[in-house]
């Protein structure tokens, strides 16, 4: 009977498959960090200073007061020879990795001065951490506002970080600029506006909103073609369906007469019926015509008050009064709380 | 008559500029500190403008006439004055332009926004603020008024809020009879939401144009997790005017999806004094998804999604966009990106693709480029020309600390210009002395 298996094909693919083993092992295994709590250490009676030395003395970043593992065996010799009492992965013990927060200016012994030596001031959550991360740094929107909120609204960003590029801190989506940021930001502001103010002077926000604005804010910024601005390309044109769509938005910035005046001066009001450069169709007077205005008119007024808003000179009243041919203007189901007698647009018909 | 307090509004305005600029002249030569630990503070910029492009006449489209305006814009501003917790702010501008020799030069000017402020109070509890400026205080849209201003911390993250004053209109164009007011008061447990009851009222002609109460609220239980949103109900009329809904998540630093509603009624937002006020009441409802991702620490991002707005069973829209962006370098701010987008009214419609790059060669020397193309649906409302284009080139020098000289020139060709060039000069001084960054968050 034949082999199924031959010797010199076996061999080869089980040192193969040892191989592929050991280096999946290797590539896989477990980076070794360490074992330790604070919070069991805290409650043991140990004090801050014992393990981390002068740091009370510290006046930057750069200096290291992590404890060596000389320090840990001071109460730990008998565990010298079990190291996997403090190291994740003993067969490859690693230093305790030292992640140094970079751009922050910040002095240890000044602070410590000014909390009596009480690290927990700022180190809120060090009595509850069971890992030596920097779970235990004090958060910025938690710690330091505890003191710093003046710098924070006066957007004295360099008296703490050298590079704010490289700021990370919570909650991110406060912070964040991305994704559709432009849509967004109305409703983060409306719930507090401070957290703009954090970075952004009033002048800011007034280069978009202001209605006074002399330039759009694409062009007034041309030189930022990243940053999401409305008011893109060939706006001229593309105006009328944007505003179609979602007139709300027109209106956030821009009052009646700033259209208005445009659509004057450039031939597009009234004139605009007779030189073929008006923005009705053909049938809009028509009722029954595919392009009647009663229907579009309903679904968003707010396009017609743009040009035709002339108080009681506007010129729905014509046809849109009681007795008018237009009939009633009013949708069904409309109801006010003002004074028919007494309102400024209500006076206009009854009276 | 109405011109003339036109012209005293124009003059009150350039008076205000006037007493600016004392404080211009402050900002060369570093004032005396008032105290060691707190020294004079005057921050700024000036912007200078010039642009210049060919334009259709109203009269007779198939004319060109030249433009060319000159534009000068001041902020100014200082948080240490002095005296602890005031700060100023300003910022103005005036234009002059030289339309055509029979029409002559034509100029104008308005302060967009003059303030000064106090915080007080143990870590500035207590804020005042007094002036044009823009008020965004709780649901209710924003509002430009020349008046006050003012926030008060309570203990247990309570606050309060209040404001009032003059509509700001164009030139100074006061109105006694027209004039808005609101207040806020909300709870906001620092850095996890907020729940906000609001209720702001504007008069015109001496009687309510709008009054609205709302209710702003954000949860951000989770870090990855942001919900923020608002009603606003429309007092006058007993109708929901507005509605929005954001869900925002970011399970890592990688991902963002958001998921947004919400809910319009345009003619709600229209003055009650207006006759346009009592012809509708239609509303619409928006609804979309947006995912992006964001690899390579943020250098890379890519985003995208749509969202479909709903104005009755047969009237749909919607709009959707594409966008991805690469920074090449971060410190020099070097990138390039293409955006996709598309428009749909359910009548008509568009595309529109745009490119861009950033580069800086040298960190003194930033270029950029932008290209726009835009495909029309409806020829017919685009006078049988269905594509435009806009074609832009930037180059910008730093000349010395905080001044930056920029050229653009800019190509369009449209349904309305067969062929349009421009070209802007833009002069920017920093009164700091220093230059804005390329990006500040990624």
């Amino acid at each position: 009977m034949k082999r199924l298996v031959q010797p010199r094909v076996l061999l080869p693919a089980l040192a193969l498959a040892c191989g592929l083993v050991a280096s999946t092992c290797y590539v896989f295994q477990k980076p070794d960090a360490i074992i330790f709590s604070h919070k069991r250490h805290l409650s043991e009676s140990a004090a801050c200073v014992d393990c981390h030395g002068d740091m009370t003395q510290v006046v930057d970043m750069v200096q290291s007061r992590l404890p060596p593992m000389a320090k840990c065996l001071e109460c730990h010799e008998d565990r010298e020879k079990a190291c996997a009492y403090c190291h994740v992965t003993p067969s490859a013990p690693e230093p305790a990795a030292r992640n140094v927060l970079g751009g922050i200016l910040f002095n240890h012994k000044n602070h410590a001065q000014r909390t009596k030596n009480d690290c927990a001031t700022c180190h809120k959550r060090v009595m509850e951490a069971e890992e030596p991360r920097y779970s235990t740094r004090p958060e910025m929107l938690d710690e330091c506002m505890q003191c710093h909120k003046s710098d924070f609204r006066n957007i004295e960003c360099t008296k703490c970080h050298t590079n704010l590029t490289e700021l990370r801190q919570k909650p991110f989506d406060l912070f964040s600029h991305r994704g559709n940021f432009l849509e967004k930001h109305p409703i983060v502001a409306k719930g507090d506006l401070v957290v703009c103010s954090h970075c952004h002077k009033d002048n800011f926000c007034t280069d978009c909103h202001s209605r006074m604005a002399p330039m759009k804010p694409s062009l007034m910024r041309s030189d930022e073609p990243d940053r999401q601005l409305i008011h893109r390309g060939d706006f001229l044109t593309t105006h009328p369906m944007d505003a179609r769509l979602d007139g709300k938005q027109c209106l956030t910035c821009h009052r009646q007469n700033f259209c208005q005046d445009c659509h004057t001066k450039n031939g597009l009001s009234a004139r605009g019926l007779t030189n073929g450069l008006g923005p009705h169709p053909s049938g809009w007077l028509v009722k029954g015509s595919g392009d009647f205005h009663g229907p579009p008119a309903r679904r968003d007024i707010g396009s017609c008050a743009t040009c035709h808003e002339r108080g009681a000179e506007s010129n729905c009243i014509g046809c849109h009064k009681v007795g008018g041919v237009g009939g009633n203007p009013h949708p069904p189901g409309w109801e006010s709380r003002i004074d028919p007698q007494r309102g400024h647009a209500c006076v206009m018909c009854h009276r | 008559m109405a011109r003339s307090t036109s012209r005293a509004h124009s003059a009150l305005g350039a008076l205000v500029l006037l007493c600016a600029a004392p404080a211009l002249t402050r900002a060369d030569t570093p004032a005396k500190p008032a105290t060691p630990a707190e020294p004079p503070r005057v921050y700024g910029e000036l912007r200078t403008y010039i642009r210049g492009w060919q334009d259709t006449s109203p009269e007779d489209r198939a004319t060109q006439r030249f433009r060319l305006p000159f534009l000068q814009t001041v902020y100014v501003g200082s948080n240490r004055v002095g005296v602890k917790g005031l700060s100023i702010e300003a910022l103005g501008y005036g234009e002059i332009e030289s339309v055509e020799p029979l029409v002559g030069n034509r100029g104008r000017g308005d302060l967009l926004m003059a303030t000064i402020a106090w915080r007080g109070l143990p870590n500035d509890m207590l804020m005042l603020k007094a002036g044009r400026q823009i008020v965004h205080v709780g649901a209710a849209n924003n509002a430009i008024i020349d008046g006050f201003s003012g926030r008060l911390e309570l203990p247990l993250s309570f606050t309060l809020e209040a404001w009032g004053g003059f509509t700001a209109e164009p030139g100074f164009d006061w109105g006694t009879d027209r004039w808005q007011a609101g207040a806020r008061a909300a709870w906001s447990p620092f850095d996890v939401g907020h729940l906000g009851v609001s209720f702001a009222q504007e008069r015109m002609f001496g009687e309510p144009s709008r009054e609205l109460v709302g209710i702003d609220f954000a949860w951000r239980q989770f870090k990855w997790l942001d919900t923020t949103g608002y009603f606003l109900i429309d007092d006058l009329s007993r109708r929901l005017q507005e509605a929005e809904l954001y869900i925002e998540g970011h399970p890592t630093r990688e991902w963002q999806l958001q998921a947004e509603y919400r809910h319009v009624d345009v003619a709600a937002r229209i003055p009650k004094t207006s006759i346009f006020s009592v012809f509708s009441n239609a509303t619409y409802d928006q609804a979309g998804g947006w995912i992006g991702f964001f690899p390579l620490n943020g250098m890379l991002s890519l985003f995208g999604g749509a969202s479909v707005l709903v104005y009755d069973a047969d009237d749909i829209g919607y709009r959707a966009r594409l966008r991805a962006r690469l920074l090449l370098d971060r410190r020099l701010g070097n990138l390039i990106g293409i955006e996709l987008g598309r428009v749909g009214t359910g009548t008509s419609g568009y595309w529109q693709t745009r490119a861009y790059g950033m580069w800086s060669p040298t960190s003194k020397l930033h270029l950029t480029g932008d290209v726009d193309f835009g495909v029309y649906d409806d020829s017919a409302r685009t006078n049988g020309h269905r594509w435009s284009n806009v074609s832009r080139l930037t180059a910008a020098v730093d000349l010395f600390a905080g001044g930056r000289l920029m050229a653009d020139v800019s190509v369009l060709v449209s349904p309305t210009f067969s062929q349009q060039w421009a070209g802007m000069l833009r002069f920017t001084y920093d009164l700091s002395g220093r230059l804005p960054e390329p990006l500040m968050v990624p």
